[in-house]
């Protein structure tokens, strides 16, 4: 399981990283692709959900984190939406 | 309903269209091009992709109704809200999905896919593991268009999903361990 974990955690922080970079390049009125690049994009798709990631930031997910680390049995992956 | 993510879409739609009208970027950054509400709604209708959300059936209705009012720039006919009769999930969200018409993805074509930057890492997990029947046709390259977490979400936020991945990959067996390759530029 580890390698799933250092895998995908190292992917949300490079994803980070990209929507971070996108946004900067946004802000300066500008866009990150050439017009080829720009040409391809035929949809955007927003998904909708989970619920947790709601502005303001949920204060009571840092307890919902602990509750699904704190392995207290099959129980505890309540982790469907 | 994902407001942010659909704000970030609306103005994605319209660079993506003033970009493929023409209209040069040096123009854009110095505010010399500044067209009024309906030119803007005409340069969207006719060059921006289309926007693509399948909500449930309440956040649907919401941005029907957002669509419907006067004075908005992305016009409804670049805009397609899908029912679909399905459990809340990110799971539930993409395993029945078919693109209905008008949206005709072929190979060469990209779709970018907007939702938070740690979201995106399962929602790629997800999309690999029906190989059988892939949701994009061969050839449609999946483009990551991640949201940035807030300061206080970071952690948590990866951390959550990072343990969703773990519970769809090993216990549910619906992900794979590696993502759908996706482009990440």
């Amino acid at each position: 399981m580890r390698p799933v974990v250092t895998g995908a955690l190292k992917e949300i922080a490079e994803l980070e990283d990209l929507a971070r970079r996108h946004k900067q390049i946004l802000l300066a009125r500008q866009l990150p692709w050439t017009k080829e690049q720009i040409e391809k994009i035929k949809v955007l798709w927003v998904l909708s959900g989970p619920g947790y990631y709601r502005q303001p930031f949920k204060t009571d997910l840092e307890e919902k984190l602990r509750k699904l680390r704190g392995a207290h049995g099959r129980n505890s992956w309540d982790v469907t939406d | 309903m994902g407001r942010h993510r659909l704000t970030y879409a609306g103005l994605l739609m319209r660079r993506l269209a003033k970009a493929k009208a023409g209209i040069p970027s040096a123009a854009l950054s110095q505010g010399v091009i500044s067209p009024s509400t309906s030119d803007l709604r005409a340069l969207v209708s006719t060059y921006a992709p289309f926007l693509f959300f399948n909500g449930q059936k309440g956040e649907n209705q919401d941005v029907r109704s957002v669509l419907q009012e006067v004075g908005g720039i992305i016009p409804p006919e670049r805009v397609i809200v899908y029912d679909q009769d399905r459990a809340s999930g990110t799971l539930p969200q993409i395993s029945s999905l078919e693109f209905p018409p008008p949206i005709k993805l072929q190979a060469g074509d990209e779709i970018g896919v907007i939702t938070q930057a740690p979201h995106l890492a399962r929602l790629g997990r997800l999309l690999n593991f029906h190989q059988d029947r892939p949701l994009l046709p061969p050839g449609v390259k999946f483009r990551a268009l991640p949201l940035p977490s807030t300061a206080e979400g970071k952690v948590p936020h990866a951390g959550i999903e990072a343990i969703k991945i773990l519970y769809y990959v090993f216990i549910v067996q619906q992900a794979t361990k590696e993502p759908y390759p996706y482009k990440l530029d």
